[in-house]
């Protein structure tokens, strides 16, 4: 049985952040998504400082989100 | 008493809830003899969360049949037979490790489920349990760990904490809750027991009636760390000792019949409270347990973060407790028989854990102290820490839990130790370190919090990072800290640790602790700082 897990990321490029959000087996295969979503959301090509993941969580029958919203000074 | 679960008919009720009405959380005590037997693949997935109620989770990976156990200790009081009790069962049964928990409590690693009613007779035999240390119960009391000997003590709290936890402990009218229900029982009047992150605390405060000074408490509800924190807030009541049971039994009523089981992510006291707001809170408080006076004077002076390190005079003359740094809560089952040992010739044989994942000896002759600290043991384990080690504060991390990125303790304590080589401030700097969002080792309350994550840099390295917040306290009433923005490679995390605690030293003034010269210098100013000490480190390591 293949046990999938949600990942967040933040994406770093110049003074720019920005969330990803990834369904994956594994970290690995989680970073290889957001390469993919970011090569095929942007026209020209985003030049990433980083990208960072910041949480991960079991995707389960009633299946797992994150809300995206601006990170508040103690988050 | 029975009561009438008025949440049974809602329609949207989470799957542990309705799992949890098909099956009290409690029963699992029941069915652990046979699983014992029959071996781990014996037990069904969906009954990994009753054991929960039994101090108990399924360590990763969960197919290697082991065991986390949690182990109350109310308010860190345990007896000499208690703590010979925790050597053993660490010895024998949890490849010879304890960790002290943020809640006083004893934790275990590696306990394997054959092994576990061997366990739990141990642990009763010494008046110990498991029960409810996990689960949606009333976990471990947190309270003064110097209850009954503390010159800075309003009153003894120890017999409120015994008639609290014998009330709640496996009493079936509370061992249903929408989640965890933390207390915290304190009459120290530098905030002892965390007020301000359990779901309930009762702090030192008197009152003038009828012309005479009552000690008593006053109460705070809704506080709690985690993803989304809230700093508990207090009720305009003031409370006799004799009246804490009632007001804790009507606040966990509160919680268990108008607290939230639709989503276990807001399930916690602190959403209840945070909707209502504490004037509605308390109306239904009193509702239930009639008339309460309005609040008298707070007795809390400050908060110590929970440290008592050193020689200290007891409130009994002639005697002193000795406050032990534990390095991030873990010791060796032979090093712990060893203190206990020397706690039975020295003292009384009891020992305190402190939330603050430390140890203490009371009841030691003043004149006796000397001679107690002479003991090998106290070289591994210092009454007087470096000031980084000493003060460092870990979650478990990714070694034992899923959830965290990465690893935390062994980094924690290799990070105290290069900080204490390398840099000498006339203050202790309190660091906390997780693994997660989540905030397991008090990350939000830190002087510096260091938050664990995962980065690919820009030239496709895959590294263990760390994100700084600074400026956490629970003093007068609590700040969160604050996050400074970049994320730090772990490898450059000690030396950027270092440069960024060496300005601290140079600029601020004598005794200043980190939390005031924060507020004094500002955020922006640190984050430049930190600005500063990234470039340069990142050209000088790489």
């Amino acid at each position: 049985m293949i046990r999938m897990e949600l990942f967040r990321f933040i994406v770093t490029s110049g003074g720019d952040e920005f969330p990803v959000v990834a369904a994956a087996e594994d970290e690995e295969s989680a970073f290889r998504i957001v390469d993919r979503e970011i090569e095929r959301s942007f026209l020209e090509q985003l030049e990433v400082d980083d990208i960072a993941l910041l949480e991960k969580k079991k995707i389960r029958k009633t299946g797992a989100g994150f809300l995206i919203q601006p990170r508040k000074t103690y988050e | 008493m029975a009561y009438e679960k008025v949440w049974a008919n809602n329609e949207r009720l989470n799957k542990n809830e309705i799992n949890k009405l098909k099956k009290d959380g409690l029963s699992i005590f029941e069915d652990i003899p046979r699983y014992a037997k029959e071996g781990f693949d014996s037990i069904p997935k969906d009954q990994y969360m009753y054991f929960k109620y039994a101090g108990l989770t399924v360590q990763q990976p969960q197919d290697k049949g082991y065991f986390m156990m949690r182990v109350k200790v109310p308010s860190g009081v345990m007896t000499y037979e208690q703590a010979l009790t925790f050597a053993e069962v660490g010895k024998v049964y949890a490849r010879n490790v304890l960790d002290i928990t943020t809640r006083q409590a004893i934790q275990y690693h590696w306990v394997e489920l054959e092994k576990l009613p061997e366990v739990f007779e141990r642990l009763k035999k010494a008046g110990l349990t498991t029960s409810e240390a996990e689960g949606d119960a009333p976990r471990n009391i947190v309270g003064n760990p110097l209850a009954g000997i503390d010159p800075d003590e309003l009153f003894d709290t120890r017999p409120v904490v015994d008639e609290v936890y014998h009330f709640f402990q496996d009493n079936p009218d509370f061992s249903n809750l929408p989640r965890k229900f933390k207390i915290s029982i304190n009459a120290n009047v530098y905030n002892a027991g965390d007020a301000e992150i359990n779901c309930v605390a009762f702090t030192p405060a008197t009152k003038v009636i009828n012309g005479e000074t009552v000690k008593g408490f006053h109460v705070k509800v809704g506080g709690g760390l985690a993803a989304r924190p809230y700093l508990g807030g207090q009720l305009n009541v003031f409370i006799r000792p004799e009246q804490t049971k009632k007001v804790a039994a009507a606040v966990a009523e509160i919680y268990r019949d108008y607290g939230y089981r639709k989503s276990r992510a807001r399930a916690r006291l602190k959403y209840l409270v945070a909707d209502w707001g504490l004037e509605k809170f308390q109306e239904k408080l009193l509702e239930l347990t009639g008339p309460l006076l309005p609040a008298g004077h707070d007795e809390i002076k400050g908060w110590n973060g929970g440290y008592f390190y050193g020689v200290h005079p007891q409130k009994q003359p002639g005697l002193s407790y000795v406050g032990i740094s534990i390095p991030v809560g873990r010791i060796h089952a032979d090093d712990f028989y060893e203190i206990a040992r020397l706690a039975k010739i020295y003292g009384t044989g009891e020992l305190r854990t402190v939330n603050s994942q430390n140890l203490i000896i009371p009841n030691v002759p003043n004149d006796q102290t000397d001679e107690l600290l002479s003991h090998e043991i106290f070289k591994k384990f210092p009454i007087r820490p470096p000031h980084f080690t000493g003060y460092a504060m870990a979650c478990t991390g990714n070694e034992f839990c899923n959830l965290a990125l990465t690893n935390t303790k062994d980094r924690m304590r290799e990070i105290a130790a290069f900080l204490d080589r390398e840099v000498d401030i006339d203050v202790p700097v309190r660091i906390n370190m997780v693994g997660c969002t989540n905030s397991c080792g008090q990350r939000h309350i830190a002087d510096i919090g260091l938050q664990g994550l995962k980065l690919r840099t820009k030239d496709k390295e895959m590294v263990e990072a760390y994100e700084i917040f600074v400026g956490g306290t629970l003093s007068e009433g609590g700040h969160f800290n604050e996050r400074l923005k970049g994320r730090i490679a772990a490898r450059l995390l000690p030396g950027v640790l270092k440069d960024f605690l060496l300005y601290f030293k140079e600029n601020k003034k004598k005794g200043e602790t980190f939390f005031s010269f924060k507020n004094r210098a500002g955020t922006a100013i640190l984050q430049e700082v930190l600005d500063h000490i990234v470039k340069k480190q990142t050209e000088t390591v790489g």
